[in-house]
């Protein structure tokens, strides 16, 4: 017969029904396919798991199997087509691997009756098909974490019903473990025709496993469909609340995406192409730095310096002021050094390189954020108006180096700040530039010099 | 490693101990300030049962009863209205106990649960003392006064904590541990309070505490024998079920296991069983904690197993506790809970380094 193996429309639960944990889920799984449930912490898995099972009734939806409806059936009756594996248990009692697998006849038998030979037999085939085959006489607690969810598997399978559903079954496994494991599902889906919902973690697991994926966000579906349509940089973003990159290998002029990383916020981008520059290389011969600096005779050269938090990107523009005045360069901007108590930055002060003139320019914010002020920051206007005074200065200095660090959300996205830096790296004709960016503004500072040579300072 | 058969079956291993069970209690019953052989019990228990069959049936003593020689009626006496009771209901407080272990470690999926952990002798014991101290006002309970308050102290107290800890129609496992450890932290309390209070009597009740069979009588071996055999039959309906609770109790639910209506018979079953053992003999500890463990040691934790041979084991223990208990200082005698705690503690934590319990 064909139509789908178990078919859930609108499922609504919740323990308390007015704050429901799923919420109009619907799913249908079909003969020989592996259906992953993704989603973050609490977003309903493991409650749509055990609705699906039949453990947990749904306040709402109906559930059939092979077109009829589980909740008419007896749970034995149910138990007999669909299996559930909750996550991995620690058994308290020493039970021998075969009167384990055992238990998966419960369905059926009645209160008094002892397994049979038959029933043995069925167990033993079940532990063969998950590659456990003379296991049933090692004790199920001595096993590894892998091998006890094999065993879970085959009790699955000794019950003979058509749909296994298991929760994070990939859960506090090493990566072998893991492959191992969903190698024996997809086996088993693919050659003996079972059907499985697996609930995980792990989108790089779904990415390998899974024929469709269903993406679950505070108890609704937030997609679902094919690995190629689910599993996108925007639905993971959302599912997870978290940047998602989906790396892709181009395969026979198509793209496979092969990985799932999270993004790390203040990491450049890759598709961002940078260079590294060793600012104590100002002369030496076909360095790329001398290079630069030669075509900056004739045109302005702009550079972007870029880095995650503490990579030293001001420290590199001080290793290369240092650099420029021993050879006798006019070098003008501002740096900004760090103002340390012990370990922690407490402050920024702003430095003239002109004159070696400081101020503060900021403090850690402690208030709700009066005057300008960033997440982290409150600025001083004093000193605001003086660094922008310094840069014009240094705009009419026509320096040989002018030297930017930094321009933040405040210059970049608010039109406020050091605006005069701005002005001066535009204004610029000849010699180089170079400005502090943080990676998290750099598409906003290469919208603005867009032909900006970008210099990442980890990178060396 | 254990053999395979042993693992798997259950005629060989039960005979096995009822037989052991058997010789234990004739030699038990034999051993005191006046030996008695083997052969002379079985004599003895056979004229017993017969006259007692008698004497419900309303027929006449026999002829030969009537002339025995004294020697052989004071053996007769010794035998079956001194000892063999005190040996049977040692022998079934034993049982009651070592099953009410099984069944709570099984449901609870806890090792370390025993008997009292609902908090049944906390309750048992408070209702005793409180009845030995007011002897005067409930003397109309007569003798059956102590037993009877000692198991409604204890199965109304798990009734209690039974009754806290339920969340509608479900019996949530944790709360329900929680809820017996501190209503029995409560109610010994009280004991500890009326111990005080009580002064003259404080002695007694100690004893009582401990464990002791020193009263036992064939009318308590018959009021808990009915529980025994209820409490029995209800964990071996359970057996399966508990083995597929092991599981955990979604999958076990899953499998079509009613995973509440076990666990209140299991509860229920192990309550019974362990209200009434309390009830005749005090609080014997260590029998249900240690019992359960000894088995799964050597046979397996398979309750379908575990159930029918705890029993008998927790049977035999006691039978042997008890004996240790009369003759170590004859003509005195310990109170049997010190000697149980003095095997059973050393026991378990031999279990403990081994690991976890098999």
């Amino acid at each position: 017969m064909s139509g789908p193996k178990l078919q859930a429309t609108d499922l609504t639960f919740g323990y308390d029904p007015a704050r429901p944990v799923v919420q109009d889920v619907s799913l249908h799984v079909d003969a020989s396919e592996v259906v992953f449930l993704l989603g973050h912490n609490g977003s309903g898995k493991t409650s749509l798991l055990a609705c699906l099972s039949g453990v947990q009734r749904a306040n709402a939806g109906s559930i059939t199997i092979d077109g009829r409806d589980a909740y008419a059936m007896t749970p034995t009756e149910r138990a007999q087509r669909i299996g559930l594996i909750p996550q991995l248990h620690v058994a308290v009692f020493g039970y021998d691997v075969l009167d384990v697998v055992l238990m998966g006849r419960a369905p059926h038998l009645s209160t008094f009756s002892a397994p049979t030979r038959e029933d043995r037999a069925i167990a033993l085939e079940s532990l063969d098909r998950v590659g456990l085959a003379g296991f049933h006489e090692r004790r199920y607690t001595q096993l590894s974490g892998g091998e006890r969810q094999l065993v879970m598997v085959a009790r699955g399978l000794t019950q003979r019903c058509d749909v296994l559903l298991m929760d994070e079954p990939d859960a506090h496994l090493d990566p072998r473990n893991q492959l191992r494991v969903l190698e024996v599902v997809s086996d088993l889906a693919r050659e003996h025709g079972l059907s499985f919902v697996v609930s995980s973690h792990a989108p790089n697991s779904a990415l390998m496993f899974a024929d469709r994926v269903l993406l679950l966000r505070h108890g609704r579906t937030l997609a679902l469909g094919s690995v190629k349509d689910t599993l996108t940089e925007t639905l993971l973003s959302e599912a997870y609340a978290m940047p998602t990159e989906v790396i892709s290998k181009t395969v026979n002029g198509q793209r496979v995406p092969r990985a799932i990383l999270p993004r790390r916020i203040d990491k450049v981008p890759d598709e961002i192409a940078t260079l590294a520059l060793d600012p104590d290389a100002l002369e030496q011969p076909g360095s790329s730095l001398a290079n630069l600096v030669h075509a900056s005779r004739t045109r302005a050269q702009r550079t972007l310096v870029t880095g995650a938090r503490g990579t030293g990107k001001s420290r590199w523009c001080e290793r290369l002021v240092d650099q420029a005045r021993r050879r006798g360069w006019r070098v003008a901007g501002v740096l900004s050094p760090p103002v340390m108590d012990g370990e922690h930055k407490v402050g920024i002060d702003l430095l003239d390189l002109t004159t070696g003139q400081r101020q503060r320019l900021a403090d850690v914010r402690r208030d709700a954020g009066q005057g300008t002020t960033t997440e982290r920051w409150r600025f001083e206007d004093a000193t605001l108006s003086w660094g922008n005074e310094v840069l014009r200065r240094a705009q009419h200095a026509a320096p040989q180096l002018l030297v930017v660090d930094e321009l933040g959300p405040l210059e970049l996205q608010r039109d406020a700040g050091l605006l005069a830096g701005i002005a001066a790296i535009d204004a610029l004709e000849q010699g180089l530039a170079c400005v502090v960016v943080r990676p998290s503004l750099l598409d906003a500072a290469l919208k603005r010099w867009p032909d900006a040579i970008v210099v990442d300072v980890e990178d060396r | 490693m254990r053999g395979r058969l042993a693992r798997r079956r259950l005629a060989g291993p039960l005979a096995l101990s009822a037989a052991a069970l058997a010789l234990l209690v004739v030699l038990a019953a034999g051993i005191g300030s006046v030996p008695i052989g083997p052969g002379e019990v079985l004599a003895a228990t056979g004229r017993g049962l017969e006259t007692s069959l008698r004497g419900v049936l309303g027929l006449a003593p026999t002829v030969e009863e009537a002339g025995l020689d004294a020697g052989r009626r004071v053996a007769d006496t010794i035998v079956w209205r001194i000892r063999l009771p005190r040996v049977a209901l040692a022998a079934l407080v034993g049982a009651a106990l070592a099953l009410a272990g099984a069944g709570f470690q099984g449901v609870f999926r806890n090792p370390l649960a025993d008997p009292y952990l609902l908090g049944a002798a906390s309750g048992a014991g408070f209702a005793a003392s409180l009845v030995m101290v007011g002897g005067g006002t409930v003397a109309l309970l007569g003798r059956f006064g102590v037993p009877l308050a000692a198991f409604v102290g204890a199965t109304a107290t798990v009734v209690v904590v039974v009754a806290l800890a339920r969340r509608g129609w479900t019996l949530p496992v944790v709360p329900l541990v929680l809820a017996g450890v501190v209503v029995g932290s409560c109610l010994t309390a009280g004991t500890s309070f009326v111990l005080l209070a009580a002064r003259e009597q404080a002695a007694g009740i100690l004893t009582w505490l401990l464990g002791s069979f020193a009263f036992a009588s064939w009318e308590r071996v018959g009021s808990v024998l009915p529980l025994l055999v209820v409490a029995g039959a209800g964990l071996l309906a359970a057996a399966r079920a508990l083995d597929v609770l092991q599981l955990g109790e979604r999958a076990a639910a899953q499998l079509g296991v009613p995973v509440e209506a076990l666990k209140l018979t299991v509860v229920a079953a192990g309550t019974l069983a362990t209200a009434a053992a309390v009830s005749v003999a005090g609080v014997i500890g260590f029998v249900g904690l240690v019992v359960p463990h000894a088995v799964r040691l050597a046979l397996g934790p398979d309750h379908r197993r575990l159930v029918p041979i705890a029993a008998l084991w927790g049977a035999g223990f006691m039978v042997l506790a008890d004996l240790v208990a009369r003759t170590v200082i004859a003509p005195a005698e310990l109170p049997v809970g010190v000697v149980t705690a003095l095997v059973g503690a050393p026991f378990f934590l031999v279990l403990l380094r081994r690991g976890s319990p098999q």
